[in-house]
């Protein structure tokens, strides 16, 4: 029985710290961010995307 | 030998005669030792069941050692063991439902008298048999201070909900909803699928849910497969609606016409249908003379074209007066010990109120529960939850109908010319009949459609390793996605004999969205007693993820009016996407202790970690704490314990953080776009400049970043049970201080080029209490018994401003002390008697600021007159206006009203004897200030635009002139409501209105057919029933073609109406 509650304890751990790894790091999808200079650097000479105020 | 032998037969002898079925009679009674009908006797061994009588006598089969299940709705189960007796009686308790109830509280549940929490429970009985599409219609009014506001009627239209009042400035605020533990969709559920509806209003019983529930959580609890014998519930609802608004227009022509020509030319100097004199004279003589045509062909300009003399309700041409609805509900239910199902499902569907393609809404809903006991320490679940909904209407947008049907549909105009063709034009003047709604609509090519699927799955275990201690894991998918459509096409209509037009453009608009969601919960629980001290602890975890995908599609000129397919489009077509993704992460704990069950302690707490914000305050702790004393425990209580049996105060404190509006504001963001004009074959793109962010990121919220916002909430509250619990009371204070709204903080000048960026900036306090008073009670009528039960419950919030940027208190903005909804205006004096005496007034008093209508009215009109409103200049300087519209100097502005709703209640009637059953649920709100939208129609008439469709009947006497001077209007005027500066536009005491209403919300009278009746039948149960949903209201509203509900949350009230239904159906039960 012990046993059992140990290794529930060392699978919920396992879990934790899996998925806390990076798990909140999400990134916009549709959105460019003007952090991004390689990106727009891309924009600015391959396209005719107009910047715009 | 002989002897073993004979000791043989006789011990299989006993043994048989201990397994020899015999008939078992008994009697089931109450604690009253009255006879109770209808109760299920179910012998678990054999499989079989029975049913009470009348006289509460029941007969069965069964053997020796049988276990006998007696089971009856609203009474605790009973289980017989079969011995050699062969006669039994059974006493049911029935169940304390007041007090002793269990409630369901965040990941787990507690007995009702030990919460410290505010929490309330609303059964699921109170759902059923009312024929609404979902379950935030049957709510409305059911919980003290749960707010739920309609913006229209739609059919299928879903609920906007509240608890305890403003929650946030910046729109966040909505309550956390979890249909049996997962995050779901009120409106999307079956309603007859549900056991019960928790709601954590304070933040004590909300921090277990931490980020997301700051602003009180709604726990749904569908219901759990029975053990036993399968039973087939079926259940079945017509109905019929109406509107609940009066929509008796002026359908005459001429008065129509006259009316809007005075008003329009008032304004403008000229008539607004420009209709002759001898086209007058037409209209009036079809006042008296019905069989004259409607539509003459005439010479206009020199051209032969239609003029209308109509009488033409226009109402009726687009509406429906009645709308038929109809739900079958069907769930299966049983199991053995080792395993249990419940399968449901519904259909529901209603029709609209468009006339033409009439509109109609289509829902279906599935339920599968299935739970094996693998072992008496492991259970493993699995709920699967499907949901489809359709709505489809005609034209080019189902609030359009409802929007352009109000303009310029006068009744002396026609919708068919005699060829057939539509309306739309007159070509005495340059407008558009409703514009041109019922050429489309008559047409029958534009169209809309929505569809909505929802699928749910659970799967999960529960492990109870030791005694007290259980360990629960889940994990749940829902697949949510929508697609919406809308074709609209040109649509033929003429003017000249002969001549066929076509408005509008052809275009179809595609929506496609996908929303997944993935949520993981483990989290377990202990509890121990040492002597009389009562511990409980729950450790637990919680990650969720949602990613959102969306593409939207737009072709023009297709090729086809009938198909609608991109593939088909002939012009430009766009395409636009979008999508985001957020996770959440929390660690939460919660820990009870009680000293024998007087002393009770709770600890809430939740670490939560948001994807939503910057890395550096992504993470927040959210505790609470709560505290009870059940002072009926006490020895000292004892001695009046027999009265007042239950006596509990309870106090808790907690804070809350709020992530629901973080996301955009902590990044600097190009937003990509398409520009009107081609450049090189194709329409130029865009990337705009991005929304500046606060500096400092890395700080905390104190600085200035973006942060949490968080709500701190204290509630001190008092339950009561006196007289065996027949009479209850909850009584509820609170007070919530929303703290660090994200709001724009310091004021940039112009020149910055940019909005000021959010940050955590204001704050808001709402106060508020909240009483339930119930009582319960059985009584002897005609022999029989009779039991009835009056439940009220009442609720008032008030909110204001404690911190927000706006040192000048301007007052078209938030202002520290404010009280959210606060209307200021002008007072005023009645109208002036005679023109002398407005010229005199204007001599001491100019009153041009909230006159600019008049002052751009033609010739004398522009002057004041008799009949005209006559304001007060409350500060005497001689001007009435809003001074620098500032706190210290608000010119002739005063506070008159709020337009929050204040003493909100709700009362439950219940009665039932003799399988008659009764109930009665009425709803209202005792005090709302509502100033009437400049475009508000109904009420304002001809005062707003001077070719409203629909004036009320009784409009023309409301209105000013010397034989009528008391009237409710003043002198009729155009535009003077629509547009800025109006004297009716601008607030004013005279027509501020009094949203306070009392509605009979449902009465549902019902009739259960006798047990011995229906038993040969196999049947259990069966009860058919009629119901009324807002079947009567009152209002101090001054207009009955406005309903008080709609009113409140949309101002013109050009929206879908809201209805009222009378259905009848039936419940059975195999």
């Amino acid at each position: 029985m012990k046993l059992n509650i140990v290794l529930s304890i060392i699978t919920a751990v396992i879990i934790f710290s899996s998925c806390k790894k990076g798990f909140l790091d999400r990134e916009p999808l549709a959105e460019i961010s003007p952090d991004n200079f390689l990106e727009l650097l891309k924009i600015w000479t391959y396209t005719r995307i107009h910047f715009i105020q | 030998m002989k002897g073993i032998l004979c000791i043989l037969l006789f011990a299989a002898f006993a043994a048989n005669a201990q397994n020899e079925l015999k008939k078992i009679n008994g009697t089931i009674k109450d604690d009253q030792s009255l006879p109770i009908a209808g109760a299920t006797v179910f012998n678990m061994v054999r499989n079989q069941s029975a049913l009470s009588t009348n006289q509460g006598a029941f007969a069965i089969d069964a053997a020796v050692g049988d276990s006998l299940l007696i089971t009856m709705i609203g009474y605790n189960d009973f289980t017989l063991i079969v011995t050699a007796e062969s006669i039994y009686d059974a006493k049911l308790t029935k169940k304390n439902e007041a007090m002793d109830e269990v409630i369901v509280v965040g990941y787990g549940t507690q007995r009702k008298v030990n919460l410290t929490g505010a929490v309330a429970q609303v059964s699921g009985e109170v759902l059923e048999d009312r024929p609404v599409a979902n379950i935030t219609q049957a709510l409305q009014g059911a919980v003290p201070n749960v707010n739920i506001t309609f913006g229209d009627g739609r059919p299928g239209t879903e609920g906007g909900i509240n608890i305890r009042g403003n929650t946030s400035i910046n729109g966040g605020g909505s309550p956390l909803i979890l249909i049996d533990g997962v995050p779901g969709n009120l409106n999307n559920i079956n309603p007859r699928d549900v056991e019960n509806i928790s709601v954590l209003k304070d933040a004590a019983s909300a921090a277990i849910y931490g980020a997301r529930g700051s602003f009180g959580v709604i726990l749904v609890t569908t219901k759990k497969a029975k053990r036993g014998k399968m039973t087939i519930n079926y259940s079945n609802n017509y109905g019929w609606a109406g509107l609940t608004t009066n929509t008796d227009f002026i359908t005459d022509g001429y008065t129509s016409a006259m009316l809007n020509d005075e008003a329009f030319l008032r304004a403008t100097g000229n008539t607004y249908t420009r209709y002759t004199e001898e086209d007058y004279e037409e209209l009036k003589k079809r006042q008296t003379d019905k069989s004259l045509p409607d539509v003459v062909i005439s010479n206009r300009n020199g051209k032969d074209q239609y003029v209308y003399y109509g009488s033409t309700d226009w109402w009726d041409v687009m509406f429906r007066d009645w709308q038929p609805s109809r739900e079958h509900t069907i769930s299966i239910n049983g199991g053995s010990e080792k395993i249990d199902f419940l399968i449901s499902g519904r259909m529901y569907s209603k029709d609209g109120v468009m006339q033409i393609n009439q509109d109609r809404f289509n829902s279906y809903n599935f339920r599968a529960k299935i739970n094996a006991r693998i072992s008496d320490k492991l259970e493993l679940y699995t709920n699967t939850y499907f949901n489809t909904n359709k709505y489809t209407y005609p034209g080019w947008g189902y609030n359009s109908n409802f929007v352009s049907i109000t303009v310029h549909a006068l009744p002396s105009y026609v919708p068919v010319n005699p060829d057939g063709t539509a309306t739309y034009r007159t070509e005495l003047n340059n407008y558009t009949i409703g514009d041109g709604i019922y050429a489309d609509l008559l047409y029958g090519k534009s169209k809309g459609e929505e569809k909505e699927f929802e699928l749910i799955n659970m799967v999960g275990a529960t492990y109870k390793p030791l005694k007290g201690m259980e360990i629960n894991a889940n994990y749940s998918y829902t697949f949510n996605p929508t697609t919406t459509m809308q074709r609209r096409v040109a649509s033929p209509w003429s003017i000249f004999p002969g001549v066929v037009s076509y408005v509008g453009n052809d275009y179809l608009n595609e929506f496609v969205s996908n929303r997944q969601y993935h949520a993981l919960n483990i989290y377990g629980s202990y509890a121990k007693s040492f002597s009389d001290h009562n511990f409980k602890l729950m450790l637990g975890y919680n990650q969720e993820l949602q990613t959102f995908k969306q593409i939207t599609g737009r072709n023009t000129d297709l090729l086809s009016v009938d198909l609608n397919d991109f593939n088909l489009g002939t012009g430009q077509p766009t395409l636009d996407g979008n999508g985001n993704e957020w996770a959440l992460m929390g660690y939460f704990a919660r820990f009870n202790y009680d000293y024998k069950g007087k002393y009770l302690l709770e600890f809430n707490g939740r670490y939560d970690g948001s994807s939503r914000f910057p890395k550096h305050t992504r993470f927040g702790l959210f505790p609470s704490i709560s505290g009870g004393w059940r002072v009926s425990e006490e020895d000292f209580w004892q001695g009046i314990k027999p009265v007042v049996n239950e006596l509990k105060l309870r106090a808790s404190y907690g804070s809350l953080g709020n992530q629901q509006e973080a996301a955009v504001y902590y990044r600097e963001l190009l937003r990509t776009g398409t520009l009107g004009y081609i450049f090189e074959g194709a329409r130029a793109q865009y990337l705009s400049s991005p929304i500046p962010i606060p500096t400092n990121l890395n700080s905390n919220v104190e600085s200035g970043s973006v942060g949490w916002e968080r709500s701190q909430s204290t509630d001190i509250g008092i339950d009561l049970g006196l007289l065996k619990n027949r009479l209850t009371l909850t009584y509820d204070w609170y007070v919530r201080n929303t703290l660090g709204m994200l709001i724009p903080g310091k004021t940039v000048p112009a020149v910055y080029g940019a909005p000021s960026p959010k940050t955590n900036a204001g704050d808001l306090q709402t106060r508020g209490w909240e009483l339930q008073v119930g009582w319960n009670d059985t009584r002897q009528l005609g022999g029989k018994s009779f039991g009835y039960s009056v439940s009220i419950g009442l609720a008032d919030y008030k909110a204001k401003i404690t911190r927000f940027d706006n040192p000048q208190g301007l007052l078209n903005n938030y202002y520290v002390g404010q009280e959210i909804g606060e209307i200021w205006g002008y007072r005023i004096a009645g109208y002036f008697k005679t023109d002398a005496e407005a010229t005199e007034y204007q001599k001491t008093v100019n009153q041009d600021f909230v006159n600019k209508q008049r002052l751009s009215a033609p010739g004398d009109w522009s002057k004041l007159q008799a009949g005209d409103i006559k304001f007060i200049d409350v500060n005497g300087d001689g001007i009435v206006n809003n001074g620098k519209n500032t706190l210290d100097d608000h010119g002739d502005l005063v506070k008159l009203g709020n337009k929050q709703p204040r003493y909100t209640y709700g009362a439950n009637l219940g009665a039932n004897w003799n399988g008659f059953d009764l109930s009665a649920f009425i709803q209202g709100i005792g005090k709302q200030n509502w100033y009437p939208g400049n475009n508000s129609d109904k009420f304002w008439g001809p005062y707003s635009r001077p070719y409203y469709s629909f004036i009320p009947e009784d409009f023309p006497d409301k209105v000013w002139s010397e034989e009528n001077p008391d009237a409710y209007f003043p002198k009729l005027r155009g535009y003077v409501a629509l547009n800025g500066g109006g004297e009716l536009n601008v607030i004013n005491d005279k027509y501020l209105q009094d949203l306070a209403y009392v509605r009979l919300k449902n009465l549902t009278i019902g009739y259960s057919l006798p047990a011995n009746l229906l038993s040969r039948a196999k049947i259990t149960r069966c009860r058919i029933y009629v119901s009324g949903d807002n079947i009567f209201t009152r209002t101090k509203l001054e207009t009955d073609y406005i309903d008080p509900e709609q009113a409140a949350a949309e101002v013109n009230g050009r929206v879908y109406p809201i209805s009222k239904v009378f259905s009848f159906g039936l419940d059975l039960s195999f």
